[in-house]
């Protein structure tokens, strides 16, 4: 199988649209069918990958944070992440740097980092293929 | 020809912008590309056989593949019986398939 370099651009906040979800599981095919993948979020994006996420309790139905297992989109991230080593190939995930400085989020989880548009620009040049997904 | 995917992740009573999004879609499978239709999310609400909406019926007929991710079915409550005869349901591989074959993307 020829492996191919895809780049997502990702621009939702994590929990507030579907599209967070369906870019997820696009990347995390990606890797899954050992294509190496680049992503650079914009935006509201950055915050997907913070590594201060915090999953909590639900108190209307008596459950504790365990019970209530609160999924987060760092974690799900930095699952990914793990399968890519595993399977050899690479998840090159960038911030955007100044979208990252305007909303505090600049502590990601490790395997992520904070860049610039011109690393976009790279991206692109270098991929198979680009997808934009855009906010509303 | 060039091959397209072009991804409605919204129904056309969400958002104006994706009648002008299947609009595309139809001129360019009328000028002979190869062009699919992804329907994601909500956008898969438009593939019920009972959905009051001409645009599938339209882009199916100009040629246009029309297909939609099977878990956004599921999570809508939409069973492969209540399809739109002129729509498959499919997997998400399909949008890596074409992404990796170069198809031109597109998100709306």
């Amino acid at each position: 199988m020829s492996h191919k370099i895809l780049t997502f651009v990702l621009n939702d906040p994590p929990y507030e649209s579907a599209r967070s979800t369906t870019a997820l599981r696009l990347i995390d095919l990606a890797v899954k069918r050992g294509h190496h993948v680049n992503v650079f979020a914009y935006e509201g994006a950055t915050a997907l990958a913070f590594a201060k996420q915090a999953p909590h309790a639900n108190a209307v139905h008596g459950r504790d944070a365990a019970a209530e297992d609160h999924p987060t989109t760092r974690d799900w991230i930095a699952a990914i992440l793990a399968e890519a080593e595993r399977r050899g190939v690479t998840v090159d995930w960038v911030n955007c740097g100044l979208c990252v400085d305007e909303r505090g989020v600049s502590e990601s989880i490790a395997g992520t980092r904070r860049g610039s548009p011109a690393d976009l620009a790279k991206f692109v040049q270098s991929s198979h293929n680009t997808l934009v997904i855009p906010t509303r | 020809m060039v091959s397209y995917l072009l991804v409605a992740s919204r129904d056309t009573h969400e958002a104006g912008e994706v009648q002008d999004f299947f609009r595309l879609a139809k001129r360019l499978a009328e000028a002979q590309e190869q062009v699919t239709v992804l329907l994601v999310q909500n956008g898969v609400l438009l593939a019920r056989a009972g959905a009051a909406d001409p645009w599938l019926g339209d882009l199916a007929r100009a040629g246009v593949t029309v297909v939609a991710d099977e878990l956004s079915l599921r999570e809508r409550g939409v069973p492969r019986e209540r399809l739109r005869s002129d729509v498959s349901p499919v997997s998400l591989d399909v949008a890596i398939d074409h992404l990796t074959a170069g198809s031109k993307a597109l998100w709306v």
